[in-house]
């Protein structure tokens, strides 16, 4: 009993609009670097990876020609913050200033929940629904341990992602607002640390990786190799997608909660 | 074990060439890349495939050496050693992070003699050979039906150490890291029926 996902707009049939998901490999190199003056067209031509990056700040499509700044003046979002996951989005070799205001946590955390829900309730279920139609296609008796292989990685996404939002996020919003409050006597002692989070930051591409391995080197030849082939693009970009947003989580939320951390026991 | 993977970040071309030649005479044992290009060097370190960068540290405009510590971080978290490679003077606070300095005028036995050292806990040189052998198909074989090391290694009638060291082997080898995905390559490869699958 397979429970159909029902989000989806996994088109019916398939069409030549499938190619735009090319797009969404990653395409080697963007060295620019975005200011706020840099109209929101020109950057997304540049690199077809930060249209995620503007839906995941709550952007929407339609800003004609608009510069950063301006689009985030109109959605209230605050456009330091804004540039700089752009630009770590756009070269993985931008340089992170060492101290970043703390005004970036909450929306930083926006940022990741909307992350995490299209993780879950878009991408993945997508990618399932592409493997059901691979099984479709292919009547293969061994295809079936592909799904269950990839919804028991789903089961670890989903836990990865659910112990962030119970535990880790309401911890740092917390602390927020206990360094808010001016008396060091009203404020808690801190229970958790955040590089507790780190220590246990767990890795979520293993099995991502052992499925390519599967579908690119160890499971048979099959008739149908367009929805194989649109499989492994979609892996490959989750993969690569996932990854940048670890990294959001472990090189700009971590340093800045561990600031936080320190000046709340300094004054405590 | 596959050959040990080295990316050499340096902008001339003359050194490139230098570099090139030099390890070549050693090409059995050492796969090297050029790039400087900082995102492809950035999705290398991110593979987690690479073993060794070897980076002339003025590469970048990098006063404040922001960039070295973030790179030092990575060498730490991908596992991959640190190399700088150095032909003009360079902060020595710097250079401290790195677990190997290799100067312009080193000789290439010193040159081989430094990565050699830098790299020793990291490499068993092993041939190439890719295909799984029978007795790492009982192994394989083992794991998919869910049985401990220690099972497998009194099943086999070898020791433990022997046991995990051919799970390292498979994994190289099939690039497959977890258990449930070595019981798919075990039942597409009929190592196991799929009845044998229970927890489906
Ligand atoms: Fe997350
Ligand atoms: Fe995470």
């Amino acid at each position: 009993m397979i429970r159909k996902p029902d989000i989806l707009s996994v088109p019916k049939k398939i069409s030549a609009s499938f190619d735009i998901y090319n797009y969404l490999i990653p395409s080697g190199h963007s060295e620019f670097i975005i200011t706020g003056e840099s109209k929101l067209v020109d950057i997304i031509q540049l690199n077809q990876r930060l249209l995620l990056v503007i839906s995941r700040f709550g952007i929407s499509l339609g800003f004609g020609d608009k510069s950063v700044a301006e689009v985030c003046k109109a959605n209230g979002l605050n456009t330091s913050l804004v540039l700089l996951v752009l630009n770590v989005f756009n070269s993985h070799s931008y340089s992170v200033p060492e101290l970043l205001p703390k005004n970036y946590i909450a929306e930083l955390i926006q940022y990741l929940k909307n992350g995490h829900k299209y993780f879950l309730t878009s991408k993945l279920p997508y990618i399932e629904e592409l493997i059901n139609r691979f099984i479709e296609k292919n009547d293969n008796p061994n295809s079936y341990l592909l799904r269950n292989f990839f919804k028991e990685y789903t089961n670890e996404v989903v836990e990865h992602m659910s112990l962030e939002e119970r535990t880790v996020f309401p911890y740092i919003l917390g602390l927020l607002q206990q360094s808010d409050v001016e008396k060091a006597d009203v404020r808690q002692p801190l229970t958790y640390k955040i590089d507790d989070f780190i220590d246990n930051h767990s890795n979520i591409e293993e099995k991502l990786d052992d499925l390519k391995q599967l579908l690119i080197k160890h499971f048979p030849p099959t008739p149908d190799q367009f929805f194989r082939n649109l499989i492994l693009f979609e892996l490959f970009d989750l993969d690569y997608d996932l990854n940048d947003h670890n990294g959001l989580e472990e090189r700009i939320l971590t340093p800045i909660v561990r600031t936080l951390e320190k000046e709340i026991k300094g004054n405590g | 074990m596959d050959k040990l993977r080295i990316l050499v970040v340096e902008h001339s071309e003359i050194i490139r060439q230098g570099i090139f030649s030099i390890l070549r005479s050693q090409s059995y044992k050492y796969e090297i890349r050029f790039s400087d290009q900082a995102r492809d060097i950035n999705d290398q370190i991110r593979s987690g495939k690479l073993d060794l960068m070897l980076l002339n540290p003025s590469t970048y405009f990098d006063p404040k050496g922001e960039r070295i510590r973030l790179l030092r971080q990575d060498a730490i978290n991908f596992g991959f050693k640190l190399v700088a490679l150095v032909y003009a003077y360079f902060d020595e606070q710097l250079l401290l992070l790195f677990d190997e300095i290799i100067y312009i005028n080193d000789e290439e036995e010193k040159i081989f003699s430094k990565l050699e050292k830098v790299v020793e806990t990291a490499v068993q040189l092993q041939d190439d050979d890719v295909t799984v052998s029978q007795r790492e198909m009982d192994v394989i074989r083992l794991v998919a039906l869910g049985k401990s090391n220690r099972e497998i290694a009194e099943e086999l009638f070898i020791s433990v150490h022997t046991v995990i060291s051919h799970r390292k082997n498979i994994t190289n080898k099939l690039g497959i890291k977890s258990v449930s995905g070595l019981t798919i390559y075990a039942v597409i490869n009929k190592l196991i029926g799929a009845e044998d699958f229970s927890k489906s």
